[in-house]
């Protein structure tokens, strides 16, 4: 695969995998200002689930890219079928839009007045 | 004592400057993507877009401890969750397009347009580049207004 196809797949490989993570929410490490601490598990006091979750995303984000980077650069140097640098993108795409949108309604869920 | 409270303001101004300079080199960035002339002033735009972006987003998760604390905890949560809904969706928007920029950054200097396989990923460039700069705009605006509610 030529570099800059073996490029756009890794990248759209980390977006998805970050994306996914992110709707996901899978336990992450909550942070405690007030005190200063971490927890695993939720506990009294003002939380901050942020850090734990967007540091879960990317780590995991980063990790399909360390993944897909050598796999695609192993590919026969000729280039790629069409379909799959346009599905790659178009899932990333896709991946994006689809937990912006997640956010923003579950968002709205829990903090817009009824 | 909160962590990074007593530096908080100049890193919230430092915060504004930066997220400024991300919608800026965005705007920019798009426009000479959109045209049909190349333009190699596209790389610059993506890098200041980056290096901009990266340093809005370390500093807005320094300030966040204080922001969490005195700002939403003791008044947005409990007076304007509403506020708190806008705030929320500003944080993880930011983090999830943070690869969507690392892609930009590295796209914009590995492709070239005038070759015909390299062209076919322009249009992913174009479509990462609009939805950054929605989730920028959206960010900046909502972090204005909530600092007119109450800041750091």
């Amino acid at each position: 695969m030529r570099r800059q196809d073996a490029i756009v797949v890794t990248l759209c490989a980390g977006m998805v995998v970050t994306c996914a993570l992110y709707v996901v929410a899978p336990q992450a490490p909550i942070y405690y200002p007030v005190d200063h601490a971490w927890r695993l598990s939720p506990g009294p006091g003002v939380a901050m689930r942020w850090y734990g979750r967007s540091a879960v995303a990317l780590g995991a984000g980063a990790l399909a890219m360390l993944v897909a980077w050598p796999l695609s650069r192993r590919a026969p140097d000729a280039p790629p079928p069409p379909w799959l640098p346009k599905l790659a993108a178009l899932l990333a795409l896709a991946a994006i839009t689809l937990a912006l949108g997640h956010t923003v309604v579950h968002e709205w869920r829990d903090w817009m007045p009824r | 004592m909160l962590a990074f409270e007593t530096i908080v303001r100049p890193l919230h101004f430092l915060h504004l400057v930066a997220g400024l300079s991300s919608v800026a080199s965005c705007v920019h960035l798009l426009t000479r993507l959109l045209s049909r002339r190349h333009d190699p002033r596209i790389r610059t735009h993506a890098l200041v877009l980056g290096v901009a972006y990266l340093s809005t987003y370390l500093l807005g998760a320094l300030i966040y401890p204080t922001f969490r604390v005195r700002v939403r905890a003791e008044l947005l949560d409990r007076h304007y969750p509403w506020a708190t809904g806008l705030f929320e969706i500003k944080e993880h928007a930011a983090s999830i397009v943070l690869i969507p920029v690392l892609a930009i950054v590295v796209l914009s200097r590995v492709l070239d347009p005038r070759q015909d396989l390299d062209r076919r990923h322009v249009l992913l460039l174009r479509a990462l580049t609009g939805i950054v700069l929605l989730v920028l705009i959206y960010n900046a605006s909502a972090g204005w207004y909530l600092g007119t509610i109450r800041s750091v």
